[in-house]
This record gives structure tokens, C-alpha cells and sequence, in this order.
């Protein structure tokens, strides 16, 4: 029933992690999981914070990260290694992480020429 | 009152310049013009860069019929900032996600006009066809077991008398469907709207205008469809659909399982 979401030829080696605490540091995110996301292996790396909402009425934010691996197996590698990694704050909020393939696999390219501005 | 005034947000003078462009000056006629001064800007600053992508991301501020406008400005500075065209997008598509998981109603009109945006963003390339199909399966499965609505699951995340995923798919496919006219991305349209039949049918009776929006739109992409009379009907063509494309596909599915 996967099936359609298998791509065949191109591995989707672009992957995000979603659900992350809105408060959370970038520093203290890239510290729990650096043991899978070194240099040897990660070519891109790309952090959003969230946001605690101000209001009752509005909804916290979570941050998300992403992620472009250099090989199937360091994607399968973080996958099975942090999927679900619990955070908690001080409070004793839990947020449990999700590693996912990226619905959008594209990366940022380097622009031979600078726009003039 | 015992509560505090409302402080103003403060604003810096580029920020509210960036906004007079898009929510005052936007039209076609000055569209040129507004992307010229736009590529002007420090985008090496990246509070200027967080503060131009955060407008360009809350496309539910501007007036419906000026998404089109947003998704050709978004086109061409993605042309010369990928980075920018690249976080929008990632932003978002997590933008849809997040609004399915949550489902909550006061956002609808915002969520109608993020999926808009999207099918947009596709008509001036900067998305291609295999993400919008990503994004129209993951509305009608996202939180479905098995990834497969079905009558008889419930889903707490899709109830059987929320109609608003099929209003989702219909405002995305309206936008962008009709370039799905030859080619792989025709024949996965067609599996799409086999699917999302199939997916009504796992709903109650729908109320008058959501059954109009459906056939209004299965109308103007496929006049000549095959319209399924019954679940059991469309729940086997789907299965029949998936076995088949199961059989072309061969070897190795599913890789790392999605979701969680």
C-alpha cells in the first residue's frame, strides 16, 4: 500500500524532523543527534525554531529541522536512531520527534552570479 | 479594563516598506516592478531574509485572488535565491501537514488558501507535478491506518462528517489539475481521482455544496470519467489500481515506513 510513495529511481535522501519542542535551542537540537548527522555524512543541515505562542488563543509553533544525507544508509542509520527521541523541558512537556523523508527533496544551489542588485 | 493596552508591533522602516508592496501595491500591473525592488533588497541580511520569506509564507494575508501574484513573485526570486524558494516550500508543505494533524476549524480559510498557493507554485515551476500528488494523497491518508481510508475505520484525526480534506483536495486540484493532461502525471491524476472517490465514499452523505465542488471538478478534468456508484465499487477499483501499480512497480516497495 506504500507503493506509490516508493520512488523508484531517485532516493529521497532529503529528510525532516518535525515536532520538535518550540523552545528548543538550535545548539540543543544539533547536540542530540549529532552522532548521526556529522560532516562525514550530512551535506546540508537547516534548522527552524518554533514559536510558544504569546496568546491562549494561538498554537505553540514546533520547531523542524532538515537534513540532506549523502547515502541511503545514514538516512536509514538516523531513522532508526532518533525517530521518537523524546524531548522534555522544564515543565515536563514531552515532544516526541518524527523523522520523516522530506515531502520537498530539493537543496538550496549556489547561484553562479550574484543578483546585482 | 484590568487589562494592559495592545502595544503596536513595532516594525523596521524595510519591513513595513516590504509590506506595503504585497499587501498594498500587489496587482498585476505592478508586478515587475515589485519583484525588481524586492531582488534589491540585503537578502545577505538575514533578519531581511526571515522577514521577506515570514510575508511571503502567510499567503492567507493577502486577497484570494492574489495568490497567483505571490507564487510568480516566489517563482522569480527562487530563480535567484534558491535558498529562499527552498524554505518556502518546505515551510509550506509542514504548513498542510501541521494543519491536518491539528484540524483546527478557525484556520480553514488560511489552510484553503496555503494548498491555493501550492498548486500555484506549480503552475510557475517551482514545485514539480510528484510533490502536488505527495501532497494530495498525504491530505486524503495523513493519520488513515494503513495508509487507506476506509468506511469501516474510524479515524479520529478525519472524522466521517468533516468534509474538509475533500474541500482541500478540490481547491488544489481546481488550481493545478488541468496540467495533469498527458503524460505519467494524466495517468497519475486518473489514479488520484480513482482514490479520491474512493475516499468520499468512506465519508457520510456530504452536504450539497461539498457534492457540487466534487463534480465541478471531476467535471473539468475528466468530463468523461467513470463516476463510481457505490464504496464497494470504488473500493475495488482502488484495490485493482494498487495491485496493478504494485505489479509494475516489482522488486523492493516501501522503504523506511513514514509517519508516526
Amino acid at each position: 500500500k506504500k507503493a506509490k510513495r516508493a520512488k523508484k529511481n531517485v532516493l529521497k535522501t532529503k529528510i525532516v524532523v518535525r515536532r520538535l519542542p518550540p523552545n528548543l535551542p538550535e545548539e540543543a537540537f544539533m547536540n542530540a543527534c549529532k552522532r548521526w548527522i556529522g560532516d562525514d555524512v550530512v551535506d546540508y543541515k537547516f534548522y527552524v525554531p518554533g514559536k510558544l505562542s504569546q496568546s491562549k488563543g494561538k498554537e505553540n509553533v514546533f520547531s523542524r529541522a532538515y537534513f540532506h544525507m549523502k547515502s541511503m544508509d545514514a538516512v536509514v542509520a538516523f531513522h532508526q536512531g532518533f525517530d521518537g527521541h523524546i524531548f522534555l523541558d522544564s515543565k515536563g512537556t514531552e515532544s516526541r520527534a518524527v523523522v520523516e523523508f522530506a515531502p520537498f527533496q530539493k537543496l538550496p544551489k549556489e547561484h553562479k552570479n550574484p543578483d546585482t542588485r | 479594563p484590568d487589562r494592559t493596552a495592545i502595544v503596536e508591533k513595532e516594525r523596521s522602516p524595510m519591513e513595513l516598506y516590504v509590506r506595503k508592496l504585497i499587501y498594498g501595491d500587489l496587482n498585476k500591473k505592478s508586478l515587475d516592478r515589485i519583484l525588481k525592488q524586492l531582488r534589491k533588497l540585503h537578502w545577505k541580511d538575514e533578519k531581511i531574509f526571515k522577514m521577506v520569506l515570514k510575508i511571503f509564507q502567510k499567503v492567507w494575508k493577502i486577497k484570494y485572488s492574489n495568490i497567483h501574484l505571490l507564487a510568480i513573485l516566489a517563482s522569480g526570486l527562487h530563480r535567484h535565491h534558491s535558498d529562499f524558494g527552498v524554505q518556502l516550500v518546505d515551510s509550506l508543505i509542514e504548513e498542510i501537514r501541521i494543519g491536518l494533524e491539528q484540524n483546527i476549524f478557525k484556520h480553514n480559510q488560511r489552510r484553503i488558501a496555503v494548498v491555493k498557493y501550492l498548486g500555484e507554485l506549480y503552475n510557475y515551476r517551482l514545485i514539480d507535478s510528484p510533490l502536488v500528488f505527495d501532497t494530495l494523497y498525504t491530505i486524503v491518508t495523513l493519520g488513515h491506518e494503513f495508509g487507506r481510508p476506509a468506511r469501516e475505520r474510524f479515524c479520529p484525526m478525519d472524522a466521517p462528517n468533516d468534509f474538509f480534506r475533500i474541500r482541500l483536495c478540490c481547491t488544489l486540484l481546481d488550481t493545478c489539475g488541468m496540467c495533469f493532461d498527458r503524460g505519467s502525471s494524466k495517468r497519475k491524476l486518473d489514479y488520484f481521482l480513482t482514490f479520491f472517490q474512493m475516499y468520499i465514499f468512506t465519508k457520510a452523505k456530504p452536504p450539497m455544496d461539498v457534492d457540487f465542488m466534487v463534480s465541478d471538478t471531476l467535471e473539468m478534468l475528466r468530463p468523461q470519467m467513470h463516476i463510481f456508484a457505490s464504496y464497494e465499487e470504488a473500493n475495488e477499483a482502488v484495490d485493482r489500481m494498487l495491485l496493478e501499480q504494485l505489479q509494475s512497480v516489482q522488486g523492493p516497495d516501501g522503504k523506511v515506513q513514514e509517519g508516526g
